[in-house]
């Protein structure tokens, strides 16, 4: 393309809309109130705009939680296995699914082709463990974190539309099961900004899982079509957690300062010059990283934790990457005021062998997670930590391919499922929703996924329905145009 | 006029316009300097490039005014200037008429003046034809711009804005306190008729409408103005905006946003064709597109010819828009705001503010908005809740903190109170605090110094903090004796002491403090005795000491009764025939069946007679030597239903296939490696055949056997053919007769030299040289070493350095291992019952059993496994068990085992019937 022709379609009025207005919007007004800070209005709820042309001006009422630690449970976790506790099924053992619950809905191609759907129950034994009603059924799988029962919000009604990975975890994450939407780390980002300049406001961290692994884009923490610098930064968890921070041999950070400067006057007069938007956001993200040079390698460096508290997260910890090294992690971007931190754990995806792989699974999850909820409780960050954990669909409680008693398999079943949240306003110490005897079918209080977003924005200071973002001629929400805010879950 | 009916190529022809009409500026130009050049050189030109030249000129200026007039008769054009350019587009076709005219006819006089009237007209007509494209002055307008901007601008009396500044300077609860309320109301509700009631020249409205009606002439004008109207739309002024376009169309219903087509394209995306301006003019910001809507939305108010000059005369200077939007900031001088015209956000504010201010002047009492109950005395910062207002000062501070990474945020929008996080910030001092307090105290709501260096020194001024309702200390080097001052903090309700030095001392100074909920004070001195205190002494206080973040289980429930697992019957998938995956299965009759995917079970379920089952037989052996028994394998040729008497041996050739003996006259067999027969030769070797070599010698392989019915011991090709044959060695003289000589089994050494062992008769191992010549007889009846009782097979062990003789010693239950001059080296024994052979692969021994097993030695000819065992004596070593006695997993008399390449085992049992047994090797 003629690079003048691309200029001037750098220039168009959306593109100028979308990182001028929108995006800087909250930059232009701490301009006004003195600093470069984004979006989080000062003087509140300032979404004033009649065409809704314009995002997000900050919160809209008292938020409840200040940051969201989201551990995605990446290929779906049985809960059946887990939280959704099911007794009657064990005498149903090899028993046919009936009809009147199956009641023809969707299959996988993974399952659709079995001629018989033999009920499989969890061979794994349930513990009922105090809460704030009468107890939560919690399986053998997850002792830590079912000794945290006071303070979790265990959600067994959830459901979702997608019953394949890719474009559920799409819709867990943008609010849509098609690509393209801004994930919603990326909304925070641009809805709230960072609290601590030194670091990104969306962090994401990764840990390879034990079963069977599905595919994990990228985009699942991209912005969508928000400006670029929304999108969630991801740490490595080997080696250095972010590359080239280090000063080359031979230069200062001074030198580089001074670098910085100059390049940043270069970027003034280009700014002036073409009024381009994403020039400012290359500037602000040298900046970042200049500061990042200082914050991470200090972030990353768990020697100032003390032995018990390592102990706590267990011996995973000291392994980069693992899930107990993000988990102690995202307790310390939660402390240094990260908005959105995203862990990822994968392998949870048990077509087949599903006792060993779960068991494998919950290992290396269920210490750590519950260390975090709890090292967040007693350091008071809980009361404004929002915690979300989950997969991004349920699993079928009849078995694919083998079952015997010991061994079995279940596919992927988006009817419902089974998630937790805890802290940031949330009701502690409640169990939510019911299924029906097979955990087949939602029977009481189901929470779809816009439901969700929409509780979580709300927990967040956000009205879902406002915070917006135009783009291809419509404005764009987390929540699409769906979502009710579930006031049971809120304390 | 031209018919608008004609057809649509006349439209194209109009078009073309804007290509046509440079043409004649070339010709002309070429011309002129065609008559310039000829009148230098004073010589005239060429009469025929300059007729040539003439025609052309006046030709496509015909041609350019042609399609120029249909093109003004299109709808998107139209005003006076077109007009203009119309007739001057005539008379320059008519002049270039004349000038094609005069140079035809040598009128060189007419020709020359003709030439000088058609490049003036056709100056004009461009220009004014330019002038309707890219507006009026485009030329020179960089020109203008730049004086513009040196000139000093045109004040604005100071007293005539200030004017519409309301009265009161700071102090406006109410109007903060309705800011999420008004908040959606924005610059149209702003600007709305009625909340414009203060008594100033200018109102808001005015103002709006003058940036509106500057930003539509700055913006849309050079199209739609007095000089140029397409589509007969003229924006440049109030009356004409009303007017509408062409044919009476509406743009623009004051009032009503949605119904002005105006608004509509201004707001469509930049690449919909009906959006406006096009997309490669400048286009409207969104504050500025928020402005026009306004505008409209306020019932389209006409601006003060005054004000309007003023934005006229620098449209687009971002101070002169920022002037005119923020000079009713209360107490705030509009130069501070520099940046105010691009940022929607801030116009927001802004028209916040302004809705605060006009309330607040409207509604001194402030009755109608959200007071927060605070009677006490209100620190000298005005009315209640005096957080909420962000005075310029505290903005100054809030922009203070943010340059030393502190985070400043809205608590609660509602009232405005701030969150002031210190976190990012760890060297922040009591200095710092005390100033924090003495700046923003009344705004603080809560306040993180999560590990910075503030120590009790601050407390006094935290105490002061009349909003603050959670203060996180964890970190610090506060101590308990201080504690006690925050008593004054009427409503702090949550206070994090994690990792202080907080002792006992603050049981109970914190269960005194007024309006305390939660307190963290995990890691701090505080024993359990002292929170078990503190919870005491303040029933209802939620005191986290981290000490029981864990609760037990209240039941559980019982184990689930599981049977045995149950193992599948086929190791490969019945329908596809692969190899199964074992986590697929079904439970089909008795049997748990696999298959190799998920989709093969429904396929089997349908008829699972068109799939048969091939069952994997038993399981034996363990580690590196784990094998599956295959019943049942050898296929035997047509019609013939058992082999006969086996009561020889296995052995394997380079291709695979096993050659083995039997008592018939197919004395022995040749079957493939997939038990497939081949062949089979050597009626004369019937009942006898008992101990085979195969031996690959200079490339080709060979047989060597023995035969204890015919007392001889043989050479053949594979085929058959008999190389040489030999009888007892008369020469040892050990023998009487040849019918004393039994021998049982041969094996051949690497020199070519060979062992025969007469197993069967006088317990003799003969050794003889390449050369088939007798060397020396080892061994004879006896059971110590060296001595044989049945010295049943023999096998050159090449697994060390030099190769050794081993000896099967059935009956002294044992094999004997001598060097190849027949010296004794030692004896294996205790793990053999009765050992009839021995082969090897790599480093392992297999040694067939008699009495009912296959044992395996290692490199240390240490026992690795007993495969088969059979667990009956009685059908041990027992020659007449019938077939349908044989059971799977277990041998009766192996006197026979080879493995083949790929190291699977196969087995003969001394069996009237014939038994040949495949054990298929698993790989772990």
């Amino acid at each position: 393309m003629d690079p003048r022709q691309e200029h001037r379609l750098d220039l168009t009025r959306r593109r100028f809309f979308r990182a001028g207005a929108a995006g800087l919007g909250g930059v232009a007004l701490s301009t006004l109130l003195g600093g470069a800070r984004p979006l989080t209005a000062l003087a509140g709820g300032g979404d004033s705009s009649s065409d809704g042309e314009r995002g997000a001006t900050g919160v809209h009422h008292t938020p409840r939680a200040r940051r969201v630690i989201y551990m995605h449970m990446e290929g779906a976790p049985s809960q059946i296995d887990l939280f959704d506790y099911k007794p009657g099924l064990r005498a149903r053992f090899n028993e046919d699914l009936p009809d009147s619950i199956r009641q023809g809905q969707r299959l996988t191609g993974m399952t659709s082709e079995q001629e018989r759907f033999p009920v499989a129950p969890s061979i794994f034994r349930f513990s009922r463990y105090p809460n704030n009603q009468d107890g939560a059924w919690i399986s053998e799988l997850m002792p830590h974190t079912a000794r945290l029962s006071r303070d979790l919000c265990i959600v067994r009604s959830m459901h979702t539309e997608a019953i394949n990975h890719e474009p559920a975890i799409t819709f867990f994450q943008t609010g849509s099961q098609q690509p393209g939407r801004a994930s919603f780390g990326s909304w925070m980002s641009y809805g709230l900004g960072s609290s601590n300049d030194n670091l990104p406001a969306f962090v994401v961290l990764i840990s390879q899982g034990l079963g069977n692994m599905q595919a994990l884009s990228s985009r699942f923490w991209g912005s969508g079509f928000l400006p670029g610098e929304h999108q969630g930064a991801r740490l490595r968890s080997s080696g250095d957690p972010v590359l080239y921070l280090d000063d080359p041999p031979g230069v200062s950070r001074a030198d580089r300062r001074r670098m910085l400067d100059l390049v940043g006057e270069l970027n003034e007069a280009e700014m002036a010059r073409s009024l381009d938007p994403s020039i400012r956001a290359r500037v602000a993200q040298a900046e970042m990283a200049y500061r990042m040079q200082m914050s991470v390698p200090d972030l990353v460096d768990f020697s100032d934790e003390s032995a018990a508290t390592l102990a706590m997260y267990g011996d995973d910890v000291h392994t980069p990457g693992s899930f107990a090294a993000n988990c102690l992690l995202a307790r310390r971007l939660a402390e240094r005021g990260v908005r959105f931190i995203q862990l990822y754990m994968r392998g949870w995806d048990a077509h087949n062998n599903l006792p060993k792989e779960i068991r494998d699974q919950c290992n290396a999850v269920d210490q750590p997670q519950a260390a975090l909820v709890a090292d967040l409780k007693r350091r008071g960050l809980l009361d404004d930590t929002l915690v979300i954990w989950g997969g991004e669909f349920g699993r079928t409680v009849y078995s694919q391919g083998t079952l015997t008693q010991e061994n079995y398999g279940r596919d992927h079943h988006p009817r419902c499922f089974s998630l937790w949240l805890a802290g940031g306003g949330v009701q502690p110490g409640i169990v939510f929703g019911e299924t029906d005897d097979y955990s087949y079918n939602i029977t009481r209080d189901p929470v779809d996924v816009h439901d969700l977003h929409a509780t979580l924005l709300h927990l967040l200071g956000i009205d879902h329905q406002r915070l917006t973002f135009r783009h291809e001629g419509r404005d764009h929400r987390l929540t699409d145009v769906f979502g009710n805010v579930r006031r049971e879950l809120i304390v | 006029m031209p018919d608008f009916s004609d057809p649509v190529w006349l439209e194209v022809f109009a078009r073309a316009h804007p290509m046509v009409l440079h043409v004649p500026f070339g010709v002309l130009a070429s011309l002129l300097l065609l008559e310039t050049w000829a009148l230098v050189r004073r010589r005239p030109p060429e009469g025929s490039t300059r007729g040539l030249l003439a025609g052309l000129f006046a030709a496509s200026a015909a041609l350019a005014a042609g399609s120029g007039w249909f093109l003004g008769e299109q709808p998107d054009y139209g005003g006076e200037l077109l007009e203009l350019h119309e007739n001057l587009g005539l008379a320059t076709a008519g002049v270039g008429a004349v000038v094609a005219l005069a140079a035809w006819t040598g009128r060189r006089r007419l020709y020359g003046w003709a030439l000088i009237a058609g490049a003036v007209l056709i100056g004009f007509t461009g220009h004014h034809g330019a002038s309707m494209t890219h507006g009026k002055g485009f030329l020179l307008e960089p020109l203008r711009r730049s004086e513009r901007e040196a000139a000093p601008r045109m004040p604005l009396a100071p007293d005539t804005l200030g004017a519409a500044r309301t009265p009161a300077g700071s102090g406006t609860p109410e109007a903060a306190g309705a800011a999420g309320v008004q908040s959606a109301a924005g610059v149209q509700g702003a600007a709305s008729p009625s909340s414009t009631q203060a008594a100033s020249a200018w109102s808001a409205e005015q103002r709006l409408a003058a940036r509106a009606q500057g930003l539509l002439a700055d913006r849309c004008a050079a199209c739609h103005g007095a000089t140029k109207a397409k589509a007969g739309l003229k924006l440049h002024e109030h009356a004409a905006i009303l007017a509408g376009a062409r044919g009476g169309r509406v743009v623009v219903v004051p009032g009503d946003v949605e119904a002005s087509e105006l608004v509509r394209r201004l707001r469509l995306p930049p690449d919909d064709d009906e959006h406006m301006p096009p997309e490669s003019k400048r286009q409207l910001t969104a504050e500025e597109l928020d402005a026009v809507v306004a505008w409209v939305g306020a019932g389209l108010p006409e601006a003060p010819s005054e004000l309007l000059e003023f934005a006229a005369s620098a449209s687009g200077s971002a101070a002169v828009t920022a002037e005119l939007l923020a000079n009713e900031t209360p107490a705030e001088p509009a130069a501070a705001l520099p940046d105010l015209a691009v940022t929607p956000a801030a116009a927001d504010l802004l028209a916040m503010h302004r809705d605060e201010a006009e309330q607040a002047a409207a509604h001194p009492g402030g009755d109608d908005a959200a007071t927060p109950d605070n009677d006490a005395d209100d620190g000298g910062v005005g009315a209640s809740a005096a957080g909420a207002v962000l005075t310029a000062e505290r903005q100054a501070v809030i922009a203070g903190l943010r340059a030393e990474q502190v985070h400043v945020e809205s608590a609660d929008p509602a009232t405005g109170l701030l969150w002031i996080d210190y976190r990012a910030a760890p060297a922040t001092s009591d200095e710092d605090v005390r100033q924090l307090v003495a700046n923003l105290g009344p705004a603080i709501g809560e306040l993180s110094l999560r590990g910075t260096e503030v120590t009790d020194g601050a407390l006094g001024a935290l105490a002061t903090l009349r909003e603050l309702t959670r203060l996180d200390l964890s970190g610090t080097a506060v101590t308990a004796t201080h504690l006690g001052e925050l008593r004054t903090n009427p409503r702090l309700a949550t206070l994090d002491l994690n990792g202080t030095a907080v002792d006992g001392a603050a049981v109970e100074t914190l269960a005194a403090l007024p309006a305390l909920q939660r307190v963290f004070v995990w890691g701090t001195a505080l024993s359990a005795q002292d929170v078990a205190l503190l919870r005491a002494a303040r029933p209802g206080l939620f005191v986290e000491d981290g000490r029981d973040l864990f609760a037990d289980a209240l039941e559980t429930e019982p184990a689930p009764e599981l049977s045995e697992p149950r193992p599948a019957v086929n190791a490969f998938c019945p329908v596809s025939g692969s190899p199964v995956d074992a986590l697929i299965n079904i439970e089909h009759g008795d049997d748990v069946v696999a298959f190799c995917c998920p989709n093969c079970p429904s396929t089997f379920r349908a008829d699972p007679a068109a799939y048969p089952l091939t069952r994997i037989g038993p399981q034996l052996g363990m580690g590196a030597h784990r094998y599956e028994w295959v019943p049942d394998w050898l296929q035997l040729p047509e019609g013939q239903s058992e082999l006969g008497n086996t009561h020889g041996e296995i052995v394997i050739d380079r291709a695979g296939n096993l050659h083995l003996n039997t008592d018939t006259e197919q004395a022995i067999m040749v079957f493939d490696s997939d038990g497939r027969f081949v062949r089979s030769w050597g009626a004369e070797f019937a009942d006898g055949l008992h101990g085979m070599q195969l031996v690959e010698q200079e490339g080709a392989e060979f047989l060597y056997f023995v035969h204890f019915g015919r007392h001889e011991f043989v050479k053949a090709t594979l085929m058959g053919e008999i190389v040489w044959r030999m009888g007892y060695p008369e020469e040892s003289g050990k023998y009487e007769s040849a019918e004393q000589f039994r021998p049982t089994s041969i094996a051949v050494a690497p020199d070519g030299g060979f062992f025969v062992a007469d197993g069967y008769g006088q317990h003799w191992v003969h050794q003889y040289d390449a050369e088939r010549r007798w060397v020396r007889a080892i061994g004879g009846p006896g059971s110590e070493p060296g001595r044989f009782q049945t010295p049943h097979g023999v096998w050159i062990d090449t697994r060390g350095g030099e190769p050794t003789l081993l000896v099967a010693d059935r009956e002294n239950h044992r094999l004997q291992r001598f060097d190849l001059q027949g010296e004794p080296l030692g004896v294996i024994e205790g793990m053999l019952r009765r050992p009839c052979k021995i082969q090897q692969r790599g480093e392992y021994l297999v040694v067939p059993d008699l009495a009912g097993r296959v044992t395996i030695l290692d490199g240390d000819d240490s026992l690795v496994a007993h495969l088969g065992d059979n667990p009956d004596p009685a059908r041990r070593a027992n020659n007449g068990v019938s077939r349908d006695d044989w059971l799977d997993g277990e041998f009766l008399a192996p006197h026979s085992a080879a493995w083949d390449a790929a190291g699977n085992l196969y087995v003969m049992d001394w069996n009237r019937h014939g038994r040949i047994t495949k054990l298929r090797l698993l790989v772990p």
